[in-house]
């Protein structure tokens, strides 16, 4: 028996999602990765899957939480590669983009502080934090429970809340 | 501060912060193009464009390899690492095909096939003066440079003869790996092996291998001057064909920057696969480990299996955590097999490896060049995701198994 081909996603419905979410897709993926071109391959590849599984998606899933979920795991994926392993990925300030917007330098340490926090918390407070996941989607995107993911949030908030209440007073 | 207030201030710190991050403006049509690309099959103007630039490579290809000597070496060991009861299983060698880059030529030289199973063996030389390939006989997918002295698979002294040996040529040192199990040639190329050990591919029709090498960091001036990127895509069809090529590869042909592809065509009628599966000799031996307690590393080798075969050696690592799955967090361990020496490191136990089970329970699959002799034991190296170093290593008395082996 033969398989068929998977069919194209509609042109409209991925320009759409493109143009939507590719520029927190762009934050979300350096943030896990910290390098812009290794970010700008996991998008590719984040909107490569999309369209390949549009027609799998499930209806519950809004497109952000589907989207932000193929994007972590691309990102996973490539820290996982030798390559990745081979780098110290520890980022510091002069490693950030040039910001286009005002950025203070208490935006660049919360940013600094998020980005290297350990791999597991890092990818949850990008998924709520700064996608809006809700905890049931991260834990189904993530396959583990909504408890876990709770406990995830609450370490990673202890570990920012210092520099986020510092943030907050210099402002 | 409440959750919502830090939520907040943390989106908007990474969105300023974040706000001058490169955007490439032809993703979004390379990324419609590749949609447009996914349920047709490469049209005929395509194919048209690549038999020149594939004639071209492999002229090129002859020449770079010519002028490096790497046909001498070709001639001398085609099938390294593989025993000579396989020459009954493979398949007929393939036409050579090469494909290169500013940087590097690489040249497929051999294809042997068993059933499901591929080993590609692959000469690099590069095109540059500037730079020395040499093979990274532990790290998969990678590549390193001058400005990256951590050649893992090689040990102190190994590594400081070829960096003084690159410096004193004036070069920069490029390693090049793809699951090697060839030491380091003399003079200034490397010989890669590449393995496919996975009959999905082939039951769908066929294995395309991807090479893709970047040559943007490197004009960039950044630290890393090539990256191989390998990559496996199978393919799906709705009529039988006798032929794949140069199609099924979505839009990674035109995705990449700068790419110089090599695209592999191994047709694979289930017929054939299944006759050649069906005459394949007994495997040679068979052996298990007994468990170790890592617990220094976290984790329960519940054991090692090791199967030998003529064309390869396959290793499974089954293995628990002994704690949570938070706990864990980040500390996700793979293996690496070798002998006492250092000798076939087992690329598939590195990470991206086979895994399948569930926590806290976990079998990972690795291969090795095909082994002549059982070993009285194996070094089990036990790596973190999150950590270059070791985090234990043990040696494990294989035991041969009291039953023969099973297929």
């Amino acid at each position: 028996m033969h398989k068929t081909h998977p069919p194209s996603a509609p042109e409209e419905t991925i320009i759409r999602l493109f143009r939507e979410h590719r520029t927190a897709l762009t934050r979300l993926c350096y943030a896990c990765l910290h390098d812009a071109s290794l970010a700008d391959d996991a998008v590719q590849e984040t909107y490569l899957k999309a369209c390949r599984h549009l027609h799998r998606r499930r209806p519950d899933a809004s497109e952000k939480a589907w989207l932000t979920a193929i994007a972590v795991n691309t990102c996973r994926d490539m820290r996982r590669s030798a390559w990745f392993r081979l780098h110290d990925r520890h980022i510091t300030p002069d490693m950030l983009p040039e910001p286009a917007a005002n950025a203070s330098q208490e935006d660049r340490e919360v940013t600094l502080a998020v980005m290297n926090l350990p791999g597991r918390l890092r990818e949850t407070v990008l998924m709520h934090y700064f996608q809006g996941l809700t905890t049931q989607e991260i834990a189904r995107t993530l396959g583990i429970s909504h408890q876990a993911v709770s406990d995830r949030l609450r370490r990673a908030r202890e570990r920012l809340r210092p520099i986020l209440e510092r943030s907050m007073h210099d402002e | 501060m409440n959750e919502k207030c830090e939520a907040e201030q943390i989106r908007q710190a990474m969105d300023r912060t974040l706000s001058g991050l490169p955007e490439d403006p032809e993703l979004e049509r390379r990324i419609l193009a590749a949609n447009a690309g996914i349920s047709k099959r490469s049209a005929p103007r395509m194919k048209l464009l690549l038999i020149p630039a594939l004639a071209l490579c492999l002229l090129a290809g002859a020449f770079a390899a010519e002028r490096s000597g790497l046909y001498d070496m070709l001639l001398a060991s085609p099938q390294s690492g593989v025993l000579p009861e396989a020459a009954q299983l493979v398949d007929t060698p393939v036409t050579q095909h090469a494909v290169q880059s500013k940087h590097a030529a690489l040249q497929v030289t051999q294809i042997l096939r068993s059933g499901s199973d591929v080993l590609l063996l692959i000469e690099a030389a590069p095109r540059m003066d500037g730079i020395l390939l040499a093979p990274d006989r532990l790290l998969g997918n990678t590549a390193g440079s001058s400005a990256c002295r951590a050649l893992m698979g090689f040990d102190a002294e190994a590594q400081d003869a070829l960096l003084t040996h690159a410096e004193n040529a004036g070069k920069q040192l490029v390693a090049l790996d793809v699951h090697l199990h060839t030491p380091a040639r003399s003079g200034n190329s490397a010989t890669l092996e590449y393995r496919i050990l996975d009959g999905k591919l082939l039951e769908n029709g066929g294995v395309h291998l991807l090479l893709c090498i970047r040559d943007e960091a490197f004009a960039a001036g950044a630290e890393v001057p090539l990256q191989l990127r390998f990559g496996t895509t199978p393919v799906t069809r709705s009529e039988p064909a006798p032929d794949y090529a140069l199609q099924s590869l979505y839009a990674y042909d035109s995705m990449h920057r700068s790419p110089a592809w090599l695209t592999l065509s191994l047709p694979a009628p289930a017929a054939e696969a299944d006759e050649i599966s069906a005459n394949l000799p007994p495997l040679i031996g068979d052996a298990a480990a007994m468990p170790v307690n890592v617990s220094e590393a976290g984790v329960l080798i519940n054991g090692v299996s090791l199967i030998r075969t003529p064309l390869y050696t396959r290793f499974e690592v089954e293995y628990t955590y002994l704690f949570s799955q938070e706990e864990m967090a980040g500390r996700e361990v793979f293996f690496l097999l070798s002998d006492a020496e250092g000798n076939w490191h087992t690329g598939g136990l590195r990470g991206g490896s086979v895994s399948r089970g569930s926590w806290p329970t976990f079998t990972r699959t690795g291969y090795a060049s095909a082994l002549p002799a059982l070993p009285e034991d194996i070094w089990l190296t036990v790596m973190a995701f999150d950590s270059a170093e070791p985090l234990a290593h043990v040696r494990i008395p294989v035991v041969a198994a009291e039953s023969g082996p099973s297929t």
